[in-house]
């Protein structure tokens, strides 16, 4: 697959565990100081939403769904952002939040999938479904980010 | 040109009051999935609360004088485009993920919309839509709309 080299400006990462905790969340735009209490409304109102825009995805689609099927979100947009999602086999869900009419981040979100594979899943150090605080992570998930800001 | 050989790429259309109650649905697709009315009416409303929640996450402000909520929806399937008037009527489409005309073909239902709806001297605003004008017209313009979509979309 053919990855265009447009810029992609991510504001924010998420990453929840398929029961809805919040494994990761970090910014990337900078100036907006939330504190302790603000950010954990952020990460209940961002799994919320993704649940239930799920939920009617699955119930509006066109399309006929075998039995466990689910129709699968690329993103949603408002005049203010664009949230680009993906979801993994095991549950895991990854949200990136950039400015709006940016290019399809599939293919980002599936490179920051394998940065989870390799250095988190695989540090032995990490326990899976806690919350993830590793150095050796977050500075590729950095580098990455500023590679496709372009 | 038989209406028949080329699938309806606009699947249907959802009006929603201010108060987030369906209150227009219009199936155009034949082949796509049929969504029972009691469905229908339950994710009209879910909608409108997703619209509120979408537009707080991006507000930090925290100011909610006009929300700015969902405009545009893409999955694996279809796309899903919204707009919401000044008075918070909100329109949406489903339709084919390639049918970028959508957000045209909203302004003018929301047009339709005032012309044969509101100045209708029975209606009553905010109340379910049951007005064969109305319908006829939508349905015009969006037949119109998929066969340029569709026509465009060969070029390319």
């Amino acid at each position: 697959r053919r990855f265009d080299m447009a810029p992609r400006k991510v504001d924010t990462l998420y990453i929840f565990a398929r029961d809805g905790s919040c494994l990761y969340l970090r910014k990337f735009a900078g100036e907006m100081k939330q504190d302790a209490k603000e950010v954990e409304i952020e990460k209940k109102n961002m799994f919320g939403l993704l649940f239930t825009l799920k939920t009617f995805v699955n119930s509006i689609t066109p399309r006929n769904l075998d039995e466990q099927e689910k129709e699968p979100i690329r993103y949603f947009q408002t005049a203010q952002y664009q949230l680009h999602y993906m979801e993994t086999a095991s549950g895991l869900r990854f949200a990136a939040s950039t400015p709006p009419n940016t290019r399809n981040m599939q293919v980002a979100l599936g490179r920051i999938y394998r940065l989870y594979v390799d250095y988190v899943l695989r540090n032995p150090s990490y326990r899976v479904g806690t919350v993830i605080n590793l150095a050796g992570f977050n500075q590729r998930v950095d580098a990455y980010v500023r590679e496709i800001a372009g | 040109k038989n209406p028949l050989s080329s699938p309806m790429p606009i699947y249907a259309l959802f009006i929603v009051n201010k108060a987030g109650s369906l209150i227009y649905h219009k199936n155009f697709s034949a082949k796509s999935r049929k969504i029972s009315s009691n469905e229908c009416l339950y994710m009209a409303s879910v909608f409108h609360g997703l619209y509120l929640n979408a537009s707080s996450l991006g507000q930090s402000s925290g100011d909610l004088r006009v929300p700015m909520g969902i405009e545009k929806i893409m999955t694996e399937s279809f796309r899903l485009e919204c707009l919401r008037t000044l008075t918070g009527i909100k329109f949406f489409l489903t339709a084919d993920p390639d049918a970028d005309y959508l957000k045209a073909l909203l302004n003018d239902i929301y047009i339709i919309y005032t012309d044969y709806v509101l100045k209708d001297p029975f209606y009553v605003v905010e109340m379910p839509i049951r007005l064969s004008s109305f319908e006829n017209k939508v349905m015009s313009y969006v037949l119109e709309a998929s066969e340029k979509g569709e026509m465009k979309n060969q070029n390319r």
